[in-house]
């Protein structure tokens, strides 16, 4: 009952995943099961596009839903389940982050994320250089521009465009997600979109005409 | 894959983004294989399956630690059983030690019943290095060193006793220097003994000190030890620790070469000589320990 309260309070009424979660939580099996089949391909996109690698992506979503069941019985509906699964997603990012940091102080190659390596910008090079004549892109060029472009933002930058764009959270659900206010969001947006500006600038006004 | 898309408002990211907002429609769709579910299910059951309480870090080392107390216990009860302590030997058995010399001289209680069985005669010359007429009867010499012994074993009670060694300890601490070392060179020596070498001087000291009730046995017992030590007297010093190492057999046979050797001929006796005079010291009766063969 104050569960249900909470709940129409927090504005997640309606909301299937909170319900599932809340199911979750009473040790409902199968609406886990129903839980991981409605966000995992939610889950991998965002962290595909985040890593740029399929597998790893799997393995932090899979790592996601871990901890969503382990902290299952700490679940209160104050909030919407997306709020709660972002913050989730965005930590387990900021570990892996950390982790490859620890890798690259110790000398070990790691292949997470081209953002900061030097075959991204290469390949961007190679992008901003001898395909931007005004021929036009197919559309898969076009798809490793993108790419390139966002593996060169950095990881709190790629994290909010791809959850505003992929899904779809507001400043404010963004702000929860990652811990920090609106306005900092904000910035982090901004920022973001003159570095894809510069990269991606000839292809805006191809994608325009 | 996513979210319907809402209508971006004035103030949204989308706006903000601009026109790289749709250049992020170009990425790549991402679909997951239909065996992903399964497989992340199966991860986080095996993940938050219940495991074996593994218990503490102490927990972990309590039965390696455990074994080794044991057989440390169990090697100190072998040890005590088996290694008789110096410090402990000459506490309970400070007169045995004390006149220890002694009673390695004698020997053991049944060379001594021997002796005494088969009658040996005095020796008929004196003690090596002394003076004298040979081939005269010798008056035994007295044996300070076993009168001595005989007094301390019949007065001073030993063997374990908790109360009589603390009073040992506190004694033998007030003992010079010299007298210390020598009991503890008694006491290895006494260590080094085979068990049943150390019962044999125990009892023997008993037997001396009147303790076990021998009675006329126990007279026997110490004229025979007399007339060993006065044979045992009469050979170079340099000899006499060889012999008394031997033991009981080698001892009476030792005794039979030259306790049997015709008065006054100077040679040893053949096996068709006249029996000699006086008592018979032939072969020892049945079940006794026989002399050596001729």
């Amino acid at each position: 009952m104050a569960d249900s309260s909470a709940v129409m309070a927090s504005g997640a009424v309606g909301d299937p995943s909170t319900a599932l979660m809340l199911r979750v939580r009473d040790g409902d099996a199968l609406a886990f099961e129903e839980l991981v089949a409605l966000w995992q391909e939610r889950l991998v996109t965002l962290f595909r596009h985040h890593t740029g690698d399929h597998a790893i992506a799997e393995d932090l979503a899979q790592e996601v839903f871990l901890r969503v069941y382990r902290a299952r019985a700490t679940y209160r509906p104050t909030a919407k389940f997306t709020t709660w699964i972002h913050t989730i997603a965005n930590n387990v990012s900021s570990d892996l982050r950390q982790r490859a940091y620890r890798r690259k102080e110790r000398g070990v190659p790691h292949n997470v994320s081209a953002s900061t390596s030097a075959l991204g910008l290469e390949h961007l090079a190679v992008a901003a250089s001898g395909l931007r004549p005004a021929r036009q892109a197919d559309r898969s060029e076009l798809c490793d521009v993108v790419q390139d472009a966002i593996a060169t933002l950095s990881d709190n930058q790629r994290m909010a465009v791809l959850l505003a764009k992929f899904e779809h959270c507001s400043y404010e659900e963004i702000a929860a997600a990652m811990g920090l206010t609106v306005p900092a969001v904000k910035s982090l947006l901004f920022r973001a979109r003159d570095q894809l500006r510069e990269k991606l600038g000839p292809y805006e006004r191809e994608g325009s005409r | 894959m996513t979210n319907s898309a809402p209508q971006p408002s004035s103030d949204s990211p989308a706006t903000l983004l601009g026109p790289a907002w749709d250049l992020l429609d170009s990425l790549p769709r991402v679909t997951t294989p239909p065996s992903m579910t399964s497989t992340t299910l199966e991860m986080v059951a095996a993940a938050t399956r219940p495991q074996p309480r593994p218990g503490s870090w102490w927990q972990g080392w309590l039965a390696p630690a455990a074994i080794v107390a044991v057989a440390f216990a169990m090697g100190m009860v072998a040890g005590r059983t088996t290694v008789t302590d110096p410090e402990k030997a000459v506490l309970e058995y400070l007169p045995v030690l004390e006149h220890y010399d002694v009673l390695k001289e004698a020997g053991s209680e049944e060379f001594l019943t021997q002796v005494a069985r088969r009658d040996y005669p005095a020796p008929r010359r004196p003690a090596f290095g002394r003076g004298g007429e040979r081939g005269g009867e010798i008056a035994m010499p007295a044996y300070e060193a076993l009168d001595a012994a005989i007094a301390v074993f019949e007065s001073t009670p030993f063997g374990p006793d908790e109360a009589r060694t603390t009073d040992r300890r506190t004694d033998i601490s007030d003992r010079p220097l010299e007298e210390r070392r020598k009991l503890s060179d008694a006491a290895t020596d006494f260590q080094r003994l085979s068990p049943a070498g150390r019962r044999d001087l125990v009892r023997l000291a008993r037997v001396f000190g009147g303790r076990d009730g021998t009675g006329p046995h126990r007279d026997e017992l110490l004229d025979a030890a007399r007339l060993w030590h006065q044979w045992l007297a009469t050979r170079d010093p340099a000899d006499r620790k060889g012999v008394i190492d031997l033991d009981t057999a080698e001892r009476l046979e030792w005794l039979d070469h030259y306790a049997l050797m015709r008065p006054g001929s100077g040679r040893w006796p053949r096996f068709n000589d006249a029996p000699p005079v006086g008592p018979r010291r032939g072969p020892p009766p049945p079940g006794e320990i026989p002399g050596p063969p001729r």
